[in-house]
């Protein structure tokens, strides 16, 4: 599914490049669900955003699903991300201004669809995340477990192939992590691929691949499918 | 005390490090409060600046005669004056005067000044002293003929006498020989502030001053106006209680002329009481169109201090944390916004000098020229500090009430909800406001403009391109009805003599250019009702060859021809709508009617009926105001209907005004160099006169309107700008999610475009309701005219949308992963 062959990212500083990501070779089969781990800074974060096509400037070679994302203009990379991308991120990032179910609502609103569609897309994940009750709450009337359950249901709500995930539980205590690791879980035993990044290593047991990144390089994988 | 400097040092210093928003801030304020010191200081000129150089104000009077048809400010006769001069003992003095002009010659070429007839106290009365020489004594004011004496003004003896020696030089006045006496103080006007005379004579030299008419012994001719001085202790009410005696003593000895007649006495005004509560209209619509500027220009910086102020809120949390009271808070933040307004206010008045000049230049030249004195007096000065102090306190008031009211724990840990709910909304109100402002003004004036130009294409019935004028006023020459029509006919032979003049002819007035004339009639068949007077119907004096050189078609008949002379009988040629009227249409030629003796008042007036017949019908124009409907007109001979003032029409090629107008200038000369003329212009200035108003109108309105535009531009530009600024955060998760370039432009372009929908809405109700005082203004357009309505609402809009459109794009650039790091 996914290809990364010698992917580089770097700053111009005065004091010369400095390098995020050095040569990354990287492999996804579908269905996967991979950890990515490392120090701070090491460029974990930037790697998902190559990954999840938020960032084009970068070197080498990335092939989505065949497609050569490097070479594709701004307005295909969006809609390949469109339509097979979703984020979870550390901080939820709800929009404060909108009820539970309005947020829920604004990925299905950029993929032409049909209200009615929508509108039962919107009431089976509420439904399947068990968040009917809190559907017209705002963000702030819900714990941090509950606004991360809902950036999930929100980031699967289009039925992504592939789940992008940044530090998911970073802000959560340990027992409603556990629920969203088990939700990552399900949402990965359905098919859907995943990649976290973490610093957890019960989350990364989760998963079935752990790549770990030092100083921008990919210093170690293991796991099945490993390449090395 | 302390602290109030430390909050000034400290506003100063927050204003300097935001350059860009004070910049504007200040820039736009003072547009608003220059425009309104603009015009308060006209209102200053006009109705409250004292009298210059007069002593004691305070004690002076206007006495008018009242008249049983509710007339309350009518002029007085020279025999009821002495009357009240002479048996009024609450008054130190009590003068009488009259504005005339006169034609002045002192050597070379004689010119028309405005002259005052002026009783011997009059100086005396309102407190000044000479320049030079003396004033009026009481004897030269006593037998007719004014002992031959005059006073000038400063002004006068500067500009044509060099300030040189000018006591005891002789002077010719409307031909007859004066001596000047004294010269009147610098800057002395007259009982009104904007009308300062050239030349004073007593008033017994009326006869000299007015030729034609002698009014010193007509008690019931009113031509003068009253100022008195009350006595020490004195009061209005008293010297009304003894004038309505005096009056009431008049009626009694002199029945038939003074029946019904009483006395009113009011402390002065500078505007003549007949015409202050129009004055007073205008001054107050003027002032309503620039507070809705500076109206729209506060909305505007109260939004830009609200943004500002959310985007504070940290420094204000931090402030509240450290013990800061929110009186205190909002203490800095009011400091901050009154340094901005008074900065603005400073600026406004520097800017409101400029516009003073500007606004000169629409004042009306030649003799009914008016002065104004519009420099910035403490008046002024103290409006524009007050203004300025107000608008800084209400309008900062809001956003520093807002931000001194934050969660400060949430603020400190950056929990608090991003986009200041409440803070937006209000900003939305204030854009709104300003648009719908704007598009009141926008309307206004898009409504002026398209009525100059319907204006140029109503057909006048003449075409005044090509028509040169010049004006002649025999009558302050002396010249009496003989050597009046030998002059004229030696102008106008020698005129149409010229090279390129096709034809040349003389008329009383010129249509359209303010001033016209009229008689009552009488035609058989057409009776009026009991009791209702004769009907009214406008005229003019033409000479041969007028229809010709207006190139006013004839529909029916002739025009006059050299045998319709002063024997002859009397004839008149009438426009269609009046054949139509009283004589079934073009076979009115034939017919008869009369003009009916009327009032004569200093020489001018038809002493007795006079039956004429129609000879020629021409088509309808329009003859005092271009919106007029269609009315009765007629054209009288001049050779039948002599008049000492006329003015000389001549056509020639359209682009040789110059050339003309100096030849005829020099024929004039050539005939009588004694004789001064006016209103040397070319047709299409004269008769543009009725558009004075409209310009003005358009010009002041259009110009306010797009400031007012461009500062809803800015407001809306501030407001989605801001906006997008404080949602960078959900700009990101939204690019997260899905939302491509179009999605994002279109979320922030859709706040922009609602604000301007309401605001447009809003205008068009606001405007619907306030256009229809224009209404009396406007040509050929309604008041609710659609086109200028969707017009303005259109650029409005479009405007608007610009406005969106910029920052809106820049969220499109924001970088999702920055945006989402970014907390």
């Amino acid at each position: 599914m996914i290809q990364l062959r010698n992917v580089e990212k770097f700053y111009e500083t005065g004091a010369g490049r400095t390098y995020v990501l050095r040569r990354v070779n990287l492999d996804v089969r579908e269905g996967e669900f991979v950890s990515v781990m490392g120090p701070s800074g090491s460029g974990k974060t930037t790697l998902l955003s190559i990954l999840g096509m938020l960032d084009s400037a970068f070197g080498g070679e990335y092939f989505f699903t065949d497609k050569a994302v490097h070479k594709l203009s701004h307005k295909e990379r969006a809609a390949l991300h469109k339509r097979y991308i979703g984020f979870v991120f550390q901080s939820y990032h709800l929009i404060d201004s909108l009820t539970v179910r309005e947020n829920l609502e604004v990925p299905l609103s950029y993929r032409d669809m049909k209200r009615a569609e929508s509108e039962a897309l919107v009431a089976d994940a509420l439904d399947r995340f068990q968040i009917v009750g809190k559907k017209d709450l705002f963000p702030n009337q819900l714990s941090g477990g509950q606004q991360q359950l809902v950036a999930v249901a929100r980031a699967v709500i289009h039925n992504p192939k592939l789940l992008l995930a940044d530090e998911p539980t970073g802000n959560l205590h340990s027992g409603q992590g556990r629920e969203i690791m088990e939700l990552f879980k399900q949402l990965n035993d359905a098919g859907t691929t995943i990649i976290q990044v973490t610093h957890s290593e019960t989350n990364a047991s989760y998963g079935n691949r752990i790549v770990q990144l030092s100083d921008g390089w990919v210093v170690n994988e293991e796991g099945e499918g490993a390449a090395g | 005390m302390r602290t109030l400097w430390q909050d000034i040092r400290f506003g100063a210093r927050t204003l300097l490090k935001s350059p860009g928003f004070t910049l504007v801030a200040v820039a736009s304020l003072a547009v608003g409060i220059g425009a309104n010191t603009t015009i308060f200081s006209l209102v200053n000129a006009a109705l409250l600046r004292p009298l210059p150089l007069v002593r004691d104000e305070s004690r002076l009077v206007d006495v008018n005669r009242t008249r049983p048809n509710g007339d309350r400010f009518a002029q007085v006769s020279y025999p009821d004056y002495l009357y009240f001069r002479d048996h009024a003992d609450v008054f130190d003095g009590l003068a009488a005067y009259d504005f005339t002009p006169l034609s002045l010659s002192a050597g070379g070429e004689a010119e028309r000044v405005r002259g005052m007839l002026a009783s011997a106290n009059y100086f005396d009365v309102m407190g000044v002293k000479p320049a030079r020489g003396r004033f009026l004594l009481p004897d030269e004011d006593r037998a007719p003929g004014g002992a031959g004496v005059a006073v000038i003004s400063h002004q006068l003896w500067q500009r044509r006498f060099g300030g040189g020696e000018v006591v005891g030089r002789q002077v010719s006045i409307n031909g007859h020989p004066f001596t000047v006496v004294g010269v009147a103080p610098e800057g002395f006007k007259s009982p009104f502030i904007y009308l300062a005379p050239d030349v004073y004579l007593p008033l017994t030299a009326q006869a000299q001053a007015m030729p034609g008419s002698d009014l010193l012994g007509d008690r019931g001719a009113g031509w003068l106006g009253l100022r008195g001085r009350l006595k020490d202790g004195a009061s209005v009410e008293q010297a009304q209680a003894t004038l309505s005696v005096l009056a009431g003593q008049l009626q009694t000895e002199f029945a038939d002329v003074e029946r019904g007649q009483g006395a009113s006495v009011r402390p002065i005004g500078h505007v003549p009481g007949e015409v202050r509560s129009a004055v007073v209209g205008f001054m107050l619509t003027l002032s309503v169109v620039v507070g809705l500027v500076l109206l729209v220009a506060c909305a505007n910086v109260a939004g830009m201090q609200l943004a500002r102020a959310f985007a504070r809120r940290r420094e204000v949390a931090i402030r509240t944390a450290l013990g800061a009271t929110r009186g205190r808070v909002v203490r800095q933040l009011l400091t901050e916004s009154l340094l901005l307004f008074l900065v603005g206010g400073g600026l406004g008045i520097l800017l409101a000098v400029w516009m003073n000049d500007l606004l000169m230049a629409f004042r009306p030249a030649g003799t009914l020229a008016v002065e104004f004195n519009l420099d910035v007096d403490w008046r002024v000065l103290s409006f524009t500090l007050a203004v300025s102090f107000l608008t800084g306190l209400v309008f900062g008031l809001a956003p520093a009430l807002t931000a001194s009211n934050p969660d400060v724990s949430a603020t400190l840990k950056d929990a608090a909800p991003r986009g200041g709910g409440r803070a937006s909304r209000l900003r939305g109100a204030f854009v709104v406001g300003q648009i719908a402002i704007s598009m009141v003004l926008l309307v206004a004036a898009a409504l002026c403009v398209q009525s100059l130009r319907s204006a140029a294409r109503i057909n006048t019935g003449f075409e005044a391109e090509g028509v040169y004028l010049a004006t002649v006023d025999l009558s302050l020459q002396g010249y009496d009805e003989t050597r009046g029509r030998e002059f004229f006919r030696r102008l106008k032979e020698r005129a149409a003599a010229l090279p390129g003049i096709e034809s040349a002819t003389l008329a009383r007035s010129v249509p359209l250019s303010g001033l016209a004339f009229g008689e009552r009639v009488r035609v058989e068949g057409h009776e009026p009702p009991a009791g209702e007077p004769p009907p009214f119907v406008l005229s003019n004096t033409v000479d041969e060859d007028y229809l010709r050189t207006l190139k006013v078609p004839l529909l029916a008949g002739r025009d006059f021809r050299a045998t319709d002379a002063e024997g002859a009988p009397r004839v008149a040629v009438i426009n269609e709508t009046m054949a139509a009227r009283y004589f079934g249409g073009r076979e009115a030629v034939g017919k008869h009617f009369t003009l009916l003796a009327a009032p004569t008042l200093r020489g001018v007036g038809r002493r007795e009926d006079v039956g004429v017949e129609v000879v020629g019908v021409v088509a309808d124009g329009r003859y005092y105001t271009l919106g007029e409907a269609p009315q009765p007109f007629m054209y009288l001979p001049l050779a039948q209907n002599y008049g000492g003032m006329l003015t000389l029409h001549v056509r020639a090629p359209k682009d040789a005004a110059a050339p003309v107008l100096a030849a005829v200038r020099r024929e004039a000369s050539a005939v009588d160099p004694e004789v001064p003329l006016t209103g040397v212009m070319p047709m299409t200035e004269a008769v543009g006169f009725s558009l004075i108003p409209l310009r003005l109108a358009a010009t002041v309105v259009g110009a306010l309107g797009l400031f007012g535009l461009l500062l809803a531009a800015l407001g809306v530009y501030g407001v989605v700008a801001y906006t997008v600024g404080s949602r960078t955060r959900e700009i990101g998760i939204r690019v997260a999610l899905g939302a491509q370039a179009g999605d994002i432009l279109r979320l922030f372009m859709r706040h922009g475009v609602v604000l301007a929908a309401v605001g447009v809405c809003l205008g068009t109700a606001g405007a619907l309701a306030l256009t229809r005082f224009l209404a009396s203004l406007l040509y050929g357009v309604s008041a609710t005219d659609p086109v200028a309505f969707a017009v303005v609402a259109l650029v409005l809009a479009a405007v608007a949308l610009v406005a969106c459109l910029v920052p809106a794009r820049r969220a499109t650039k924001v970088d999702p992963m920055v945006a989402l790091r970014y907390e």
